[in-house]
């Protein structure tokens, strides 16, 4: 029950934290995944934002993109959770 | 560096193939060099700054000492802040923004990396492949910004012998 407490807890922390970030257009939050398991074994962060295809992959759109993650994954880090943040994009149409 | 920069042109390439129905197999590869783009740019620089370059091979065998789990680790440390005392010690400052971005480059694509090459359940999109070169493109830049400061060259040595400083 705790466990599961804590789990909510982060996930609503985390929700509110990107709620913080103006996202580019044609892109929502997919995702929030607080018990990740990274490649080498760690508790981690996975935020998965559905991103739509519909919208040319031009450089400026993937500036935009990459900035936009790392303002999210900053303020997931912000919130001290001992979890890295992994942000990833899925295509949607 | 010449290795590296090619890597990471060609992480573009693989990344643009295709048209408008990118395949699998150059998405991933794309994926997996441009993290091992930024892995040799800074095993390259560390050799050359904790090598000598004589007898011939050694500066190759020092190469093979850095393990991918440690470097993550080591990066780690550093962007949560908790650095061992040594490397608070070595960079009583603490590390620069675009140290910081290095550093956690090195860690997303590493576990992209990983991904691209072993999940094979989940599609790779071109947006997220792209936007992983990107990110290894910015890390080059600003691994260019700070690589003479004596900051990379602490980061660089914490690379290879965080595990053991924070014993």
């Amino acid at each position: 029950m705790g466990a599961i407490a804590v789990r909510v807890d982060e996930e609503a922390l985390v929700r509110e934290a990107i709620g913080g970030v103006e996202p580019p257009e044609g892109v929502r939050l997919r995702q929030v995944n607080v018990d990740y398991v990274d490649s080498t074994g760690d508790l981690a962060v996975q935020v998965i934002f559905a991103v739509k295809k519909s919208i040319p992959l031009t450089k400026k759109r993937v500036v935009q993109l990459s900035r936009f993650k790392r303002a999210v994954a900053e303020r997931i880090s912000s919130l001290d959770l001992q979890k890295w943040p992994f942000v990833n994009f899925a295509e949607t149409r | 560096m010449a290795l590296a920069h090619d890597l990471l042109v060609q992480s573009e390439y693989l990344a643009h193939l295709d048209g408008r129905r990118p395949k699998q197999a150059s998405l991933r590869r794309a994926v997996s060099t441009a993290y091992y783009a930024l892995f040799h740019l800074l095993v390259r620089d560390a050799i050359q700054r904790l090598s000598p370059g004589r007898p011939a091979g050694l500066s190759a065998r020092i190469g093979r000492a850095f393990s991918h789990g440690e470097m993550k680790k080591a990066c780690q440390s550093i962007l949560e802040r908790r650095p061992s005392p040594v490397l608070s010690g070595l960079a009583p400052q603490g590390f620069s923004p675009d140290l910081a971005l290095v550093a956690q480059a090195f860690v997303e694509l590493q576990e992209a990396r990983h991904a691209a090459d072993y999940d094979l359940a989940a599609d790779l999109s071109r947006t997220e492949t792209l936007d992983y070169v990107q990110q290894a493109s910015d890390a080059f830049s600003a691994w260019g910004r700070v690589r003479g400061d004596d900051e990379a060259t602490v980061f660089l040595a914490a690379l290879l012998f965080a595990a053991r400083w924070s014993k």
